[in-house]
């Protein structure tokens, strides 16, 4: 099963919050909301927290094998030949 | 035997052939066609001809062979597959052109020709008319239909570009990228952008991103330029790679003016390298803010849910239902309390009574206390063995130890003997 995206997982917690706020639930009720929206809450922020910081650049070799380098931007005087756009 | 191209040498060694009657010289066909063709070629080199393409032919040597007309004449010509090569959009049939070129003899037929060394259309530039051509063609097979267009992830985890390491629109990506979303993987496929070979690379590139399995989104770009700059992108080869990536692809060339295939068959058209930023990676700011205020509404949300239970329990406590059974019981307590007293003042009046019926006995049984008798000189004798207070001697032995008491003191004696 896929895992929830950021966007629905949002949008159930909004939908949580909202309910809580305005329907009147029954105490055991509410609880139960609110747990499910403090998952959801931390659920979200995982996903925003998840990746890590990286740029690499794909490099050939001769061969044609594939090999990955951390990438840096070169300075603007530093262009390479074949790229004269702009 | 006919020879396209004859040497010198072999036409000095052609005899000269006049003719009887006037003396005039005598051409070979061969000879004929030669001059002919020198003529022409001196003449007509270098000339631009305007006039409509029919009855194209492309052979599998690559050369084009077609025939110029208007309303009336006709002009055969052919495009070497050198030059076929570059042409951008298609030659077809009914298409109003320049051509520029040089006539010349065909000598094996003997038909002169037009060799096109450059074509364009007529009214609008080769790239433009090669653009729409293009466009209409892929459009009727459906690579540009709304309904083959792949959602962008809204946070995606890596992202590959394919774009010139060393140009504009890389910097441009990378800074909106690590403004909105820094914490995202990149991976920067290079390619040409520009040039020969550059369309085969950046397709390349595009479908071997597809072949890694942690890709999210593509972005193919690049920076501004001249049509012919940005005609990569508008190659047919790029068009097809976009339309068969199973990674959505988001497009990001030149600016918002230059549109190109890439954008039309693209997942979604970024106007330019930075809105590609914009459009690929959320303000992660925004998101934690509202995740944030989310995280308070629900928390506050529960307190004042919690608050209002208790208000309510009080209040129900409170209310005259709750309130009954506790009435009652007061009442019962109310009438025990009445019991209680009625009880207390009976009671106390019993006690007195018994009180003074005691007493009155007390002072009778005082009356008949022995103590008062002996004081009136009677004695009471007792058997010291077992302290049995005597009436008569019946029962009482001989050597056996009494006690007699006084009101004061006692004596204690052995009997010597009995009389009855």
């Amino acid at each position: 099963m896929k895992k929830p995206d950021f966007e629905t997982s949002l949008k159930e917690l909004e939908e949580i919050v909202e309910q809580l706020e305005t329907s009147d639930l029954a105490l055991d009720e509410t609880l139960a909301k609110y747990e499910k929206g403090i998952k959801i809450y931390k659920q979200c922020y995982q996903i925003l927290e998840k990746a890590e910081k990286k740029i690499n650049i794909l490099l050939k070799n001769s061969t044609g094998d594939i090999r990955t380098e951390k990438f840096k931007l070169k300075k603007s005087g530093d262009m390479e030949s074949f790229s004269n756009e702009e | 035997m006919f020879d396209h191209f004859p040497d010198i040498k072999t036409d000095q060694e052609e005899q000269e052939v006049f003719s009887k009657e006037k003396g005039e010289k005598v051409f070979t066909v061969s000879q004929i066609t030669r001059k002919i063709r020198a003529s022409l070629e001196y003449n007509f080199s270098n000339v631009s001809i305007l006039g409509e393409i029919s009855n194209v032919r492309k052979p599998g040597s690559g050369h084009i062979y077609l025939t110029l007309k208007d309303k009336g004449s006709q002009l055969q010509a052919v495009v070497f597959r050198n030059i076929a090569n570059k042409i951008k959009f298609e030659l077809k049939d009914g298409m109003e052109v320049i051509s520029f070129g040089s006539v010349t003899v065909y000598e094996p037929r003997g038909q002169y020709q037009l060799i096109i060394n450059k074509i364009e259309p007529k009214g609008i530039g080769a790239l433009q008319l090669a653009f729409q051509q293009l466009k209409e063609k892929l459009e009727k097979e459906g690579l540009f239909d709304q309904a083959h267009k792949k959602p962008i992830p809204f946070i995606p985890q890596k992202i590959g570009i394919v774009t010139s390491p060393t140009g504009a629109a890389i910097k441009d990506i990378l800074n909106i990228i690590d403004r909105r979303f820094a914490n995202v993987e990149i991976l920067l496929y290079p390619v040409k952008v520009q040039g020969e070979g550059a369309a085969q690379e950046i397709a390349e590139a595009i479908t071997e991103l597809n072949a890694l399995t942690d890709i999210d989104v593509i972005i193919a770009g690049r920076g501004g330029g001249s049509l012919e700059d940005l005609w990569a992108f508008n190659e047919e080869v790029v068009a097809r790679s976009i339309y068969n990536s199973r990674i959505p692809v988001i497009s990001a060339v030149g600016h918002e003016i230059d549109i190109t295939i890439a954008d039309l068959v693209a997942d979604k058209r970024a106007l330019t390298p930075s809105e590609a930023g914009e459009l690929v990676v959320p303000r992660k700011d925004l998101l934690l803010d509202m995740l944030e205020k989310l995280n308070t509404r629900l928390l506050q949300s529960l307190t004042g849910k919690l608050r209002l239970s208790k208000e309510r329990l009080v209040r129900v406590a409170n209310s005259y239902a709750m309130r009954q059974p506790f009435d009652r019981l007061r009442r019962w307590q109310q009438r025990l309390d009445e019991f209680a007293q009625r009880l207390n003042i009976n009671i106390t009046h019993a006690l007195n009574t018994e009180r003074e019926k005691l007493s009155g006995i007390a002072g009778k049984l005082e009356s008949l206390s022995p103590l008062n008798v002996l004081k009136r000189g009677y004695t009471i004798t007792t058997r010291l063995e077992d302290n049995k207070s005597l009436r008569e001697v019946k029962g009482l032995n001989k050597g056996d130890k009494i006690k007699t008491n006084f009101s004061k003191g006692s004596v204690i004696s052995t009997t010597l003997s009995i009389e009855a």
